[in-house]
Formats: structure tokens, sequence, C-alpha cells
């Protein structure tokens, strides 16, 4: 499937095979496979780098969940971004198995129990990096106290539980929280050439299963991705303001109402332009003349709307399901299966 | 509409008609298909000429379709200095379910090199907003 053959090459995409005992929600159409991710840093800058591959990062401590300023590794794809990822051979798919600490593989038994005992061993060691931080800091407090008080402490004495159980309180919010830079999940995973072949029928599968699901919006991001530079935005180049970039980037558009939002340029130096609704779905048959359902207008003024005041132009597309390739084997890059409308207030009326 | 108006002009596919404010009175005899789809088009007539003081205002029917199209010079506030282009607006129904991919494409093929135009979307309460409709994707204008 993958046109680059050679796995150790590309880059892996984890993502949970279907686990039917892991439901994410009462939901069937939501599954573990939906969420594929990416835990190695120069991966993901490589993505974001050469292949301008946003993702979102989604990583926090199971010592400190809340909070949710700084986020880490893992960095979720979107699933459209990982079919193309892995269809252009760029990437492939990689099970995303769970391990224990001891580097068991436990992807056939229960993984919920394997994952608790995970997070059980690393509460046990945050204790005690915990402990050895306060008795570090608590003596130094005492030293300094008795430097005022122009007395000694005995350097071997010791913290007695009475002293711990008094002052941890006090001092616990002074404590540092430490925050390891590699997955424990993934640094045991083996890379033998063994699991190669295995590997590589896995990615297929996944291909073949996610394209199944999602082959409309795939439709779209693909088209979005390769849509060539001289059809872009005239003005963009003209006002010099156009990015380095031959492509958009391309994000998950829900906070914009939309399917996707689409940049000029690096998110981090350009505002969006575009929200990218759903495709609408174009039948065409041998004997009837294109049946389709019309833009909702409704819907249309009220993203309209929205537009005007975040400044983007909403884009519709639209895509002829005929034309729509049943398995991704045989996808093909055409034109003429989606064709792309945007609406924007006309400031008057 | 078609059986009221005569066509002054058949030229690249459209055919222009003419309409005053006699026409609209007459208007009243006509069966209930008819008067949904002539309503929306003299409304959207109505408010371009008198609300917003577009001038020369023309409706033209795209030849062997149903489909009207409304044009005009466009003398929006701000624009004085420019001379006022002339812009093409595609009156609708806020229900209407019509504006569909094959329609767009053929309102594009009939008013190229234009590359966009208005829809002017009537509300039930007789308001109308305008949508402008690039095809391709474009940034936003301001």
């Amino acid at each position: 499937m993958s046109k680059n053959n050679d796995t150790s090459q590309s880059i892996p995409i984890y993502i949970a095979d279907n686990l039917p005992s892991l439901p994410v929600t009462n939901d069937d159409n939501v599954t573990h496979s939906d969420i594929p991710l990416l835990f190695d840093i120069q991966a993901i800058k490589k993505l974001r780098y050469e292949m301008d591959i946003l993702g979102v990062l989604i990583g926090t401590l199971p010592s400190a969940s809340q909070q949710n300023l700084f986020l880490s590794i893992p960095l979720r794809l979107m699933v459209e971004e990982a079919i193309w990822l892995v269809n252009s051979g760029k990437c492939y798919f990689k099970k995303l198995n769970y391990i224990t600490n001891t580097g068991a593989n436990c992807d056939d038994e229960l993984p919920k129990k394997y994952m608790h005992s995970i997070k059980n061993l690393q509460d046990i060691e945050l204790k005690k990096y915990m402990k050895r931080q306060f008795e570090y800091k608590y003596k130094l407090k005492l030293e300094k106290e008795a430097q005022f008080c122009n007395t000694k402490v005995k350097s071997d004495a010791m913290i007695t539980r009475t002293d711990f159980e008094k002052h941890y309180k006090k001092m616990e919010p002074s404590l540092f929280i430490p925050i390891s830079n590699t997955s424990s999940l993934i640094a045991h995973d083996e890379h033998s050439y063994r699991k190669y072949q295995a590997d590589k029928e896995f990615s297929d599968r996944m291909v073949r299963y996610l394209y199944k699901r999602y082959k409309y919006d795939y439709v779209v991001y693909k088209h979005l991705r390769e849509y060539k530079r001289e059809q872009r935005c005239v003005e963009d180049m003209e006002e010099g303001k156009d990015s380095d970039s031959e492509r958009f980037y391309i994000s998950p558009g829900s906070k914009f109402g939309g399917r996707f939002i689409v940049y000029p340029g690096d998110p981090l130096r350009y505002h969006s332009h575009m929200i990218i609704q759903s495709p609408k779905l174009i039948t065409t048959d041998n004997n009837s003349s294109d049946t389709t359902d019309g833009i909702d207008l409704l819907e249309l003024v009220c993203s309209g709307r929205l537009g005007t005041g975040v400044k983007k132009t909403c884009v519709y597309p639209f895509i002829n399901v005929t034309k729509v390739a049943k398995d991704i084997t045989t996808d093909q890059s055409s034109i003429d299966n989606c064709s792309f409308y945007s609406i924007e207030w006309s400031g008057f009326g | 509409m078609s059986d009221q108006l005569t066509p002054t002009i058949v030229k690249n596919g459209l055919e222009e008609y003419t309409l005053d404010a006699e026409d609209v009175s007459k208007r009243k005899n006509i069966n209930n298909k008819e008067i949904c789809i002539d309503f929306v088009v003299e409304s959207v007539y109505l408010n371009l000429k008198y609300f917003l003081n577009w001038q020369n205002v023309k409706i033209y029917k795209i030849c062997n379709s149903n489909v009207n199209i409304l044009s005009g010079l466009n003398t929006a506030l701000g624009k004085e200095d420019a001379a006022p282009q002339r812009e093409y607006v595609f009156p609708v129904h806020i229900k209407s379910k019509k504006v569909t991919d094959a329609i767009l494409y053929q309102i594009y093929t009939e008013i190229a090199p234009v590359n966009f135009f208005h829809l002017g979307i009537l509300s039930e309460d007789g308001t109308v907003v305008y949508y402008r409709v690039h095809k391709g994707l474009q940034k936003p204008q301001k």
C-alpha cells in the first residue's frame, strides 16, 4: 500500500487496534482507532518543518492531570492527516500496545488492569521522590534556622516521623513535580527486524479501515493539501505576505464550527483564513442527472456571520461520490471529484 | 415571469428582462409555483434597486433553465471614488435547497470572466441578506 515499503525509513504513527474491550464511549462511531499518536520529538519536528503537519499535543501528567497549559507528547494527529501520511509513504501505522513498566507486552490481556499498575508504580515512585526532596529541603531549613540562632545542627541528624507529618503538608506546595521527557510506554517498545513484517500488515489493514470510515473528509483534506500554489489566493502573493510554505497548514476546525481550519503559513505566524465545512455529497447516476442536497441557507447565514466576526471565509466543499474510490489502493489524485466555494458576507444588506 | 415579460436581449446564454413597478402590480393571477419563484426574484430586485440604490438593475434568465439572476451597478458606500462595478446576484429563498454545486457551476459559466456573485437570500419577514460566493478557495476581503 504505502509507496515507501521500507518502514525503517518512515515515521511510526502509534494507533490502537480496534479493541472491543476498551470502548471510548457508548457511541459506536468513536473508537480507539480514531486517535493516531506520535511519541517521538524528532518525528514531530520533521512533520512540522518538512510536511507542514501540526497535530495537537495532548500529553499531561498522571500526577497533575488537571493542568492543561503545558502539554507534552504524545502528539495527536487528525485521522485524515494520518491516512494521508501513511498513504503517501511518509509514515506507517504501528500498533499501540499496552506495556507494563517491566516491559512485558500485555496486549491480549486486560489492558486496563496494566494501565492501573503503571499508574500505581508511578505514584509510588513519585512519593519516594517527593520524600527525598522534602528531606533535603527540610535539612536546609534547619541549617538556616541554626545559623540564625547561632547553634549547630548535626550533619547526620535524622528526620523523625513526627517532623515529617508536621512539616510535609506545609512544604508540599514548594516541592517540584518531575516530568519525564520520554514515554515509558514507548521506551520499552522493541524495534526488531522480526516485527517489521507484522507492522507493515497492520499498517495496511489500518489505513484501509480508516479510509472506509473517513473517505469523504479525507478527499477534502487531500485536495486542501495538494491545492496548487498558483490556484491560491493571489493577493497573498502580491502583498508579499505569503509564507514560504508551498502548502496550507490544516487544523481541526471545531473551534470555529467547521471540519477544518486552514492557515496560509505556520499558525504561530499567521491567522487562519478559511473555515472548511463538512463536505456536501453529489451522486451522479448514468440514468439521472446530479442529485444533491443543496447548502442549507440558514446554516450558510449562520457561518457567514461567524466568519465576518472572526475574519475568515467559510468554504463549502462538494464531493462527487461516484468519483471517490471505494478502496484506498485505487485512490487516484484527481481534481474533478471535489469543488470548493468560498462564502463571506457581502458587506451590505 | 416569462409569460408577462418579454426578453429584450439574448446574449451569451442569458436572456435579459426589464421590470418596473407596473409589472409588479400586474403579477397576481399566476399559479402558486410561479408566484413563489417570482416573489423571490421580485423582492430581491426591489431591495437592490430601492434599498441599496444599485443602478441599472436588470433581470436575466439563464437559457433553457429556470434560474434567474440579477445584475446591477454596485454603488455601495465607500466606493464613490471608483466607478461602480457590474455585479451579479442570485436571488434565493432562505428555505430553498436549490443552491447546489450544479447551479453554482452553471452561474459561474454564464457570468465568466467575473469570478464571484452574491447570493441574495430572502427570509420570511422580507429581509434580504447578501453573501458573496467565490469559486475555489478565497481569503477574506478585509
